[in-house]
């Protein structure tokens, strides 16, 4: 640590008020480049990005006394707001107070632990993949949360048990793409309640999360829930997507609820073999637009001195209402000869790119070397197959959606924190 | 008689490795005076961060600085870690937001102050370079 850039400043010692500031960086630079020219994950087609993965933050720890300190974060990264810009915002900023060894409460931004790298995310340094699984990481577009984060920790024999429990909210974009409109990103508001019981073995550590989640438009938009199937005759019809449209009128709902549910094991198997696994289920009520989904990924990890090769297998999947509502979207294709026909097929096209669908699965086979201990370089090949179309994948303009398709992706990260 | 030898034998080779190899104290674990005495799994826990008050008295564990001979021993020892391992766990529980590592301080010296002079200091040295005045807390 004597050769890390963190610094501590004294500013004052010798009583329970000394002052600590420590000062600590890290980041990523990543390339990803895939054998397809149209766009996945967000940013990746077959020119190349270093878009995906790069990353540069800079964390201030504030000790004030040995119960109250304070944490500010902020982070360099692609904007969750467009798919142009750079963005510096502040990912951190809170304070903590710890009135005992079992207790720990903090208040202002935070990250919820939604998985087992949601804190870490950002910080490459710290796990070896060269990319961690989208199929399990992209349930939630941002895990910060403004509120209260009440921690609780245990020490039985079997291992160190916490609870963390919290409750806030955050205002994200959330990000659709439409083959006739582009990248849309709606401005939504966030309530979440939550919890994640971990347990913390020298070999293991397991966890299992509870996220309740409300979501709604900001500004106070309601969010459209259900498209009503307008009959012509004749075995002719189309789904309502717009109130502009002539039918009984589109169903909305003031916001959405999901459940997640999260289990995730990290394993050492053996001395120098680990195995990771994370799933998630996401119950999504009150629309049948939304993003219904069960995921996750196993991953077999194997440290040979600097080198940590890795596969893994991962998967995401959509279930119930929303599978069908697109279905039905993209099947349904009024004639030409019906009057306002383009516009009313280029809508239901319209609506049904925006909602929030995934069928895809991936393998990839990679590794991590550790250059330092506090540097890695990282390089990965990933196979992904596309079901009947994903979310992931930005369909281009005038064709039909992805589907039935394999994406090959090569990764090169260098990461490190100090 | 041929076990007299034998043991004459041992008994001089191990005297002609205490003149050629250096001599190897053991770390100590020392505080303040404030600081009852410790074991081992509460020492681990203060050094990773997971325990901040030991019988009512908020403690301020110092490390000395990476690559330091006690240092390493005491990691070895106390912790069964290595530099790397213990600087991995602090690099993830710091941006867990978790806390941050001990504070580093270049010289026994400076740890000698810092203990002396700071309520619920906890530190390590080697056995030969502890005061007589040093509160000594956990000796293994």
């Amino acid at each position: 640590m004597a050769a890390a850039l963190s610094t501590g400043l004294l500013i004052s010692s010798g009583s329970a008020w000394a002052l600590d500031v420590v000062m600590s960086g890290f980041g990523t630079v990543g390339y990803a480049i895939s054998d397809k020219p149209y766009r996945y994950q967000r940013f990746i087609d077959d020119s190349g990005t270093f878009k995906r993965d790069t990353v540069l933050g800079a964390q201030a720890d504030v000790k004030l006394t040995s119960q109250w300190s304070a944490t500010g974060q902020v982070l360099v990264a692609p904007s969750l707001g467009n798919d142009d810009d750079w963005s510096l915002t502040t990912s951190w900023a809170f304070v903590s107070w710890r009135p005992s060894n079992d207790w720990l409460l903090r208040l202002g931004k935070q990250r919820v632990p939604l998985y087992l790298n949601s804190e870490n995310r950002d910080v490459g340094q710290t796990y070896d993949f060269a990319q961690l699984p989208m199929e399990m990481y992209s349930i939630s577009p941002s895990t910060d949360l403004t509120g209260l984060y009440v921690s609780r920790t245990w020490a039985p024999e079997l291992g160190e048990v916490t609870l963390d429990t919290f409750a806030g909210g955050a205002d994200l974009k959330a990000r659709a793409y439409a083959r006739d409109g582009g990248a849309l990103f709606l401005p939504v508001r966030t309530d979440v309640i939550g919890a994640a019981l971990t347990l913390r073995q020298d070999k293991a550590t397991w966890r299992i999360s509870y996220h309740h989640t409300t979501t709604r438009l900001q500004g106070g938009s309601d969010l459209p829930s259900h498209y009503p199937y307008v009959s012509l005759g004749n075995g002719l019809g189309y789904y309502q997507v717009s109130d502009q449209q002539p039918g009984p009128g589109v169903a909305y709902a003031s916001h959405i609820v999901n459940d997640v549910i999260t289990l995730g094991a990290d394993v050492e198997l053996l001395p120098t073999w680990r195995v990771v696994s994370e799933l998630a289920r996401n119950i999504q009520m009150r629309t049948e637009n939304g993003a219904n989904t069960a995921g996750g990924y196993v991953a077999l990890l194997h440290k040979v001195g600097s080198f940590t090769p890795y596969v893994s297998y991962a998967r995401l999947r959509s279930m119930g209402s929303s599978v069908s509502v697109v279905r039905q979207l993209d099947a349904s294709v009024l004639p030409d000869y019906v009057p306002g026909a383009d516009l009313i097929n280029m809508s239901q096209r319209y609506a049904a790119d925006i909602v929030q669908v995934y069928d895809q699965d991936s393998l990839a086979l990679g590794t991590s070397f550790a250059l330092t201990p506090q540097s890695k370089l990282k390089a990965e090949w990933l196979r992904t197959r596309i079901g009947n179309r994903s979310a992931m994948v930005d369909s281009p303009a005038g064709g039909d959606v992805i589907r039935r398709a394999r994406i090959n992706v090569l990764s090169l990260n260098y990461s490190f924190a100090y | 008689m041929k076990r007299v030898k034998f043991l004459m034998c041992c008994a001089g080779l191990v005297n002609l490795m205490c003149l050629v190899l250096p001599t190897w104290a053991g770390v100590v674990v020392v505080a303040n005076a404030n600081v009852h005495k410790l074991d081992v799994p509460t020492v681990q826990r203060i050094y990773t961060g997971k325990v901040i008050e030991v019988a009512g008295v908020a403690v301020s564990p110092v490390n000395l600085h990476a690559g330091q001979p006690a240092r390493q021993r005491f990691l070895a020892d106390y912790l069964q870690q290595n530099e790397d391992t213990y600087l991995a766990y602090w690099t993830v529980r710091r941006y867990v937001g978790k806390g941050v590592p001990p504070r580093e301080l270049a010289s026994v010296a400076d740890v000698i102050a810092y203990v002396q002079s700071t309520p619920g200091a906890v530190a390590y040295l080697d056995e030969a370079d502890v005061p007589a005045s040093m509160n000594v807390v956990l000796r293994k």
